[in-house]
Parts: C-alpha cells; structure tokens; sequence
C-alpha cells in the first residue's frame, strides 16, 4: 500500500511534467488517438466515434504558406547540415589536422579551458614513476594530472599582443614626464589613496574588507609655516612619518568605500586648518616642549662653553672651532637611536673639543 | 675578567731572558711619577700591601678577588682605557673645573678593573680618594633608614655611611698626614651636643663620623664639602671614583612611610655624591661606570637593555654629568689576550698536557682541559671566549 | 536446574560477536588498492599513488579557495556542491564512467564551476545523444547550484586508455 502511493505521487511530480513538456511538447504523452478525436470525445449509442465531416485538409494551403513567406512570419524547418555525418564519424585528433600556415593558435584556444589532449599538439608527459628511465611518465591521453592542473595556452605571447592591440587604441600613453623625473610623482601628485577589491570564488560579491582606504598626503606640498608644520605633526600623531615625511591616514569606520574615502579628505581638510590657526597658549611653550632637544639653549652648551674657556686658562688646547659640529652631532645623538657607534662617535668628539689626546 | 700579570715579566721579556726565571724575580715599578709608565698592552702589578690599603679586595670584582688569594698577587693588564684614564687626569689642574670620565662598555671588558687601576694610579700620585664601591648599594641595599635631621624629608642612610667613612679612612691613608693639615671652615653642629669647631682638622669630621653612626650621613656630606673646598684651593688633588654610577639615578628599594618607593634624590648619601660629580669644583677628576645591573631585568626576556649611557644614565642623569668624555672598554685584541695566556701559563695556572693522560683517546685529548698549554690550546680559549675578558678568565680558571 | 541454567549461559557466552580493537587489525586501509595474483587489478594514476602522496605526486580533484583564512566564506557550501556535483555525474552518466566516477575534477573559476575528466564510449559514440546529455547536465546543475557550470569531459575509448598500471 505504501509502495504504491509512493509511486503515484512521484508520477504527479511537477518536475517530471517539466521535463516532458520540454522534451516533447504539451502533446508528449497524450495517445495518438486521443490527439486525432480532437475535442469531442464522447460516444454514440452504437459506441461508434464521430465521423468528422471532410471540410479541407489540416494542413497549411499552399496560398497560406506563400503569404507567410512572404510577410516573413514563415516557420522555417532547420536543416541538418550536409556534412553532419562526416563530422560524426570518428576522426583523428583535432591536433594532427592543424596547420600552423592556416591555422592561428589564439583562434584553436581562444579562452582558458581545460587541457584537451586531442587539440594540443605537443607531446606532452606528466607523471612520476618509480624508474623513470625503465618507463616513461604517464602520455597525456587521458592524464588526469594535466587536467588538474590549470594551464595558460590561452596567454601566448602572440594572444597577448593581439589583446593589447585590441584594446590600445582605447588607452592613452603614460605621462613620459613622470617616468623620467620620478621626483616629479611627488610634487605633482602628492595625495594617493589605496583601497582593495576582493573576488570570491563563488556567488558572494562582497567582502567586509574592500572599505578600508588608506590616504598617504606628502606633507611637504602643503607649505605649512615652521610653527604650522610642528602644530601638524602634534595633531598627527603616529600617522605621521618622520623619515619620509608623509601623513597616512587608514580609514575603515564608515560602511562603504566612498564614505571613507570622504571621511580621509575631511580629515585632511581639518588637520591642515587647524595647523595654520594660531592659539593663544601657544606662546606659553617652553624649551621642554620641543619635540627635539635643541643643543643651542641646551644647559650642556653653557657648561661646555664653560668648561672651554676654563681649559683655555688651565693650559689645555681646546677646539672651540668645532663646537658647531660637536652640536650638530649632540643633537642627533639625543633625538635618535643611541647605538654604539654614535656614542664613539660622541667621545671622540669631545676629546677633540677639549683638546685631550687619547695618550700621552 | 681581570688578567694578572707582572711588570717585570715584561721587562724581561724585551731582555730576553727565559719564561722560566719569570717566576723567580718580581718587581713592581717604583717610579712615582706615571707619565711614561702608563703603555697599553703591558702587565701591571699592584703591591699586595697597597691593594690591602685600598681595600681592593671588596673593590675588584669577586672572581678577580678570589684570583688574588690563589696567586698571591694582583697583576691586571693595562689596556686602552687605562692610558686614556690616565692622560686625562694628568690634566688635571686647579683652574679646570674637574674633569668627568664615563667608563662603559659591554659586560665583561674590564670597567671595575679599569676604575681600580686608576685608583691604584691615583694612589701612587699621592691624590685624595674616593671610591665607592657601587653606588646600587646606596639604593638598593639599604638595611635600616632614618629621616634627616638636618634636611626635612630627606632619608639617611647609617650603615652605608659609616662604612664609606672607614672606606675613605682606610684608603686615605698614604695622605692622612695631608688631611690632617687641612682644616674646616666653620662650625659644624651635628646635634644638639656634639659639634666639631672651625678650624679643625677635617680628619675629626671623619672620626666623628664612624664612632657615632646617626652622625654619619650629614659627615660624609660635610667632609666631601671639606674635600672640594680644599681642591679649589689647590691643597689637594681629588679622584672620584663610583662604580655602577648610573644608579645614582635609578630606582631605590628603600620605602617611605606611605609605602611608596623613595626617589635616590630623597636620599641624603645619593645627594651628597651627586654633588661631587658636580662641575663647580676644580682640581679633581671624576671617574664614573655605566653598569647595565641597574637597567637590566633577568625576567624580562623581551628586551635587552642597551650599555650606552645615555640609556643607563638616563636623560636627567645625561644631562646631569654632561659636559664628560665617555671611554669605551671592549674586548681583547689577540695580543693582549696572548699576554694573559702567557701569564697564566707562567704561573702553572693552566693546567698542563702531560704524558699521564696519553692513554685516553684522541677526541679527549684535545680538549681544551687537557690542550690548554699548548698552541692549540691558546687559540680555543680566545675563540670559545670569544676575546671576552670575563669569560676568558672563567675559562683559563677550569682548564 | 540452576546448574543446567549456568551451563546454558556460558553455551550462549561463546557465540556472540566480538569487535577486535586490537592495532594489528586496525589497519587504514583507505585508498589503497590489493594486488592481484595475476596482475589485472587496472590502476589510474590516481590510484597508484598513496593517500600521503597528495599535494607531492598527485594534485587535488576539486580547487577552491574557500579553505584560505581569509576566504571562508562559503566553505561547507562549496563541500557540498562538490558532492551534488560529482553524485549527478555518476548517476547521470552510467555506461561512461571512468573507474566508477572518479576521474572527475572540478574547478573553480570565479562564479563559474567547470567540470573536467574523463567518461569512456564502451562500444558506439551517439555524439547528439551526448551532446543533449551534456546541455542537459549543464543545464540543470546550474539551476540547481545558482553558478553557471560548465562541463569539459572528455571521452576516452576504454578504461584501458587511463591504466597507469596493472598490480
């Protein structure tokens, strides 16, 4: 009992009536005699059918025809092409009827496809085997390896220029002016701005992480005034870079890229006008305020001078001429990385500066 | 590492004479003045009755104390900072103000032996000394502590003055006659009872000082006083010696009455040397080590702490003892380290490739235990020392 | 009567099943195929490999990118579609397969799913009835997985033309 509703219901199935009407047509399935009683079916009382009277045949009159044709509304009965059956008699491989004269290699593949092993010409192996001297890898009819792998038959360098020429008289040249000066990158664009797209394998076209943009300014384009500029790396920040002198700005806390996008020139934008105003307080910065120590207000200074003019009465030869250069060197030893080599640096600097040799 | 050597082993080396008979003489240099005497590379031996005075033994580092035992003598090599050490307190002078020298380097290349050689240089010139052994004990080991009288809120510091006065005592003696001429400015009242009268010797500040130990810090303040008044006015000439200076200005572990940890400006002893370091007073030279054991953390397996002073002084300590000529120490040259190998090989301290062991195998025998005095031998140990001072000592004392 | 009864119980104790836990039997015995007597157990090249030879001597039957840190998005999806996949093709194509259906690899290519490997012709090739089969199979994959598929078998006279070896 449960067998047999079980079929009935599948024999109901929606698709299966798809597929018959797809296949055959709303008639497929239907007897033949049901098709030719057309709509009457009923029975007399001999149980004899209906004899339809002959009023002209069912088919299209000869006039009908010729007046479709000529309005253009004609059914046209595709033919089966001529050579049907020589196409569809088993042939050699595609490869050996190639002609290299005739024939171009970007028209045999023109987009990626698979490895075919009847259309690729070459005598290609791929395989490993225990001894390979004994017995050669596997031939590549029917090698399953050169199917997994994906291959750039489709990118010879002949398909590539051809794509390029294609296409290249949509583009204009590159500026020649930027590739010899690279400099000039610099100071005519000073602002680039990167973001990401990704792809998916797969129907999603989205990815949380294409809105992040990141804004690199070259702060230097900006011609902010001394007290502008020192204003500008305070606000900035850890985005700004002392060696290279850029400002980077990365913005993701908008949805969407244009957002962001926006929200880095807004920044900007507010970072350079508030650099140039001019507060009040401002005046009330003192000497350990500076973002550097200076060696010229410096207390070291005072007291080297000091000690300078002390050496002088006490009998030694102190270098007062190189005390320019003794503050230059001070300054970068205070404001950047102690290493090894600069505190060398530092000693023999000051031996020279107070006129002590390293011996007698 | 401190390598020993002989003056004399040297001396007879350029004559020409045998290793052998090395063992037999010994010298010690008598020449008082140390202009020429001072070259880099040579063997230098300090008389043991001195080093007694000087009380090298608690100075040096231990490993070098312990040496000192064993061979019955002190014998370091001089090397570059040594002479340079020297030729800067040879321009020492009464209107210079005095003369700031930092020893640093990495661990291991011969500061503390490099402080006590110029002490030792500074004794045989009859200088005034003072030496502290390391300035970490003023803020680190600090047994009991009692609030100053003389200076509200500032913290003294009893057993470490007093045993800094008997230190001074003890290695002032080849000038205590000198001391004992000099005489104070004015008055000093220690409490309400004792006080010490102008015009007195400033050996009594001294004296003062030890018999009665909640005296001792404000004394040791008064006597450097004393010490820099009378450099100013040419009497005397003064070396500062401190090891482990940069901790002067580090962390304490001495404990306030809020339990918070006190700054070393709190504390009297620590305010007292920063005043001698100071460059307001002439006639002196001031010898200070940059020691990492205030910045390093053996926990700490992150970071490494740099041996540069401005890292180890810190910006205020930097800028403290600036203007000053940083001296680097650093590792052996190959013929300073053959001068200690011969030393050691001299003294039978390395022990010897006899014939006895022959019956082991080859792969033992040329280890360094059993090679030590043989070429090869000498070359394994400046390499597996990789020309460390330190290590190549350690090494020389277990082969 | 109590002793008859103990007797029956340990008659009864001998005969039930017993599962062996033991690690000599408990061998992994996956992918690897038993040698014949004489020789004509057929083996493709996939076959011959070891299962630890994956990634060095053989390659992978499906590529994606889901399995990448950053891409997982749809990683039990796209598992999924490889099994749908590769079931149709096994029961859609019954007298063509390779080595009961094996011999497939299915690629990924953006949205696209592609469909490689290998069907054999046992005896006669009706290419139009492969033709619609072909646009049948696309047709309705792609429908059923909402990505465009496309089917790039290719056809192989016999299983003899993929035998790598014979053990």
């Amino acid at each position: 009992m449960h067998r047999l509703s079980h079929i009935s219901t599948r024999s109901r199935s929606t698709l299966a009536d798809k597929l018959r009407s797809a296949v055959g047509g709303s008639d497929y399935g239907k007897s033949k005699q049901a098709l030719a009683a057309g709509s009457i079916a009923a029975k007399d009382e001999n149980g004899e059918d209906f004899r339809e009277l002959y009023v002209m045949p069912k088919r299209k009159l000869r006039g009908q025809i010729q007046l479709e044709q000529n309005t253009g509304r004609a059914e046209i009965k595709t033919r089966s092409r001529f050579d049907l059956m020589d196409r569809l008699a088993e042939r050699p491989p595609r490869s050996e009827e190639m002609d290299p004269e005739k024939h171009k290699w970007s028209d045999v593949w023109p987009a990626a496809r698979t490895f075919a092993a009847s259309v690729v010409p070459l005598p290609v192996r791929m395989g490993s085997r225990p001894n390979v001297e004994k017995r050669a890898p596997f031939k590549k009819e029917g090698n399953l390896e050169l199917v997994k792998i994906p291959n750039f038959l489709h990118l010879t360098p002949v398909a590539i220029k051809q794509h390029c020429d294609a296409i290249k008289k949509f583009c204009t040249p590159f500026p020649p002016e930027l590739i010899a000066t690279p400099s000039l990158a610099a100071t005519c664009l000073p602002i680039s701005v990167q973001y990401s797209t990704y792809i998916h394998q797969g129907t999603n076209i989205r990815d949380i992480r294409s809105r992040v943009v990141t804004m690199i300014v070259d702060v230097e384009s900006l011609k902010l005034t001394e007290n502008a500029q020192e204003k500008f790396i305070r606000l900035a920040g850890k985005r700004y870079n002392k060696e290279s002198k850029k400002l980077t700005i990365i913005t993701d806390r908008c949805h969407t890229r244009k957002q962001n996008l926006d929200y880095a020139h807004y920044l900007l934008t507010v970072l350079y006008h508030e650099a140039n105003k001019v507060e009040q307080w401002a005046e009330l910065k003192e000497r350990s305020d500076n973002l550097q120590v200076e060696f010229e207000g410096s207390e070291t200074k005072t007291k080297l001078v000091d000690l300078i003019e002390k050496a002088k009465t006490a009998g030694l030869k102190p270098d007062e001429s190189s005390i320019t250069e003794f503050g230059e060197m001070w300054k970068s030893y205070r404001n950047s990385e102690e290493t090894v080599d600069k505190t060398r640096e530092y000693g023999r600097q000051m031996k020279k500066l107070l006129g002590i040799s390293g011996n007698n | 590492m401190k390598p020993f050597g002989r003056l004399a082993y040297t001396t007879a080396r350029r004559i020409g004479t045998c290793k052998r008979n090395v063992t037999t003489s010994r010298h010690f240099s008598v020449e008082s003045n140390v202009q020429t005497n001072i070259e880099s590379g040579t063997l230098y031996e300090m008389d043991l009755t001195v080093a007694k005075q000087l009380n090298m033994k608690t100075h040096l580092p231990s490993q070098l104390a312990k040496q000192m035992d064993t061979l019955g003598e002190i014998v370091t090599l001089v090397r570059e900072p040594t002479a340079e050490v020297a030729s800067c307190m040879r321009v020492v002078d009464k209107h210079l103000p005095n003369l700031r020298l930092v020893l640093w380097g990495a661990f291991g290349t011969g500061k503390t032996v490099t402080l006590n050689q110029a002490v030792h240089h500074a004794y045989k010139n009859n200088w005034a000394i003072v030496n502290l052994r390391s300035a970490m004990e003023l803020t680190r080991r600090v047994k009991e502590i009692e609030m100053s009288s003389f200076v509200a809120g500032r913290i003294n510091d009893p057993s470490n003055a007093v045993a800094i006065l008997q230190n001074f005592k003890q290695q002032n003696q080849h000038v205590w006659k000198t001391l004992t001429d000099l005489l104070t400015e004015k008055d000093y009242e220690w409490s309400k009872s004792e006080r010490t009268l102008k015009e007195k010797p400033i050996t009594e500040i001294v004296e003062m000082g030890i018999s009665a130990p909640f005296l001792a810090s404000d004394c040791v303040g008064a006597i450097f006083r004393e010490l820099r008044r009378h450099a100013k006015n040419d009497k005397l000439k003064v070396l500062v010696a401190i090891d482990d200076a940069n901790s002067l200005w580090g962390k304490t572990l001495v404990k306030r009455a809020d339990r918070t940890y006190a700054p070393p400006s709190d504390l009297t002893l620590v305010v007292h040397f920063r005043r001698m370091i100071a460059n307001d007073w002439t006639n002196g030279c001031v010898l200070m080590v940059a020691d990492k054991k205030e910045v390093a953390d053996a926990r700490d397996e992150l970071e490494v702490s740099r041996h540069t002073p401005l890292e180890l002084f810190g910006e205020e300590g930097f800028e403290f003892i600036e203007p000053f000529v940083p001296i680097e120490t650093s590792n052996y040259t190959e013929s300073e380290a053959d001068t200690i190998y011969n030393y050691y090989v001299s003294k039978n301290w390395l022990a010897s490739k006899s014939g006895k062991h022959s019956f082991l195998p080859q792969y033992i025998l040329n280890l360094p235990i059993f090679l030590a005095r043989s070429e090869e031998g000498r070359k394994q140990l400046m390499y597996l020392s990789a020309f460390n001072p330190y290590y190549y000592e350690r090494l020389c004392a277990f082969n | 009567m109590l002793r008859y009864l103990q007797n029956v119980e340990t008659h009864i104790s001998h005969s039930y099943r017993q599962i062996s836990t033991t690690s000599t039997l408990h061998k992994n015995r996956a992918a690897k195929t038993k040698s014949t007597s004489n020789r004509t157990q057929l083996l493709t090249y996939e076959m011959a490999q070891k299962p630890h030879h994956i990634g060095v001597r053989k390659s992978w039957l499906t590529w994606h990118s889901q399995n990448l840190e950053e891409f997982r998005q749809t990683q039990p999806l796209v598992v999924a579609q490889d099994e749908v996949v590769r079931r149709f093709i096994r029961g859609f194509f019954p007298q063509n397969l390779v080595v009961s259906g094996n011999e497939i690899v299915i690629k990924r290519r953006g949205n696209v799913l592609i469909v490689a490997g290998f069907l054999q012709y046992s005896r006669r090739l009706d290419i139009r009835r492969i033709y619609w089969m072909f646009g049948f199979a696309e047709e309705f994959l792609s429908i059923l997985l909402k990505q465009p598929v496309k089917l790039e078998l290719a056809f192989v006279e016999s299983e003899e033309e993929v035998a790598y070896n014979y053990i």
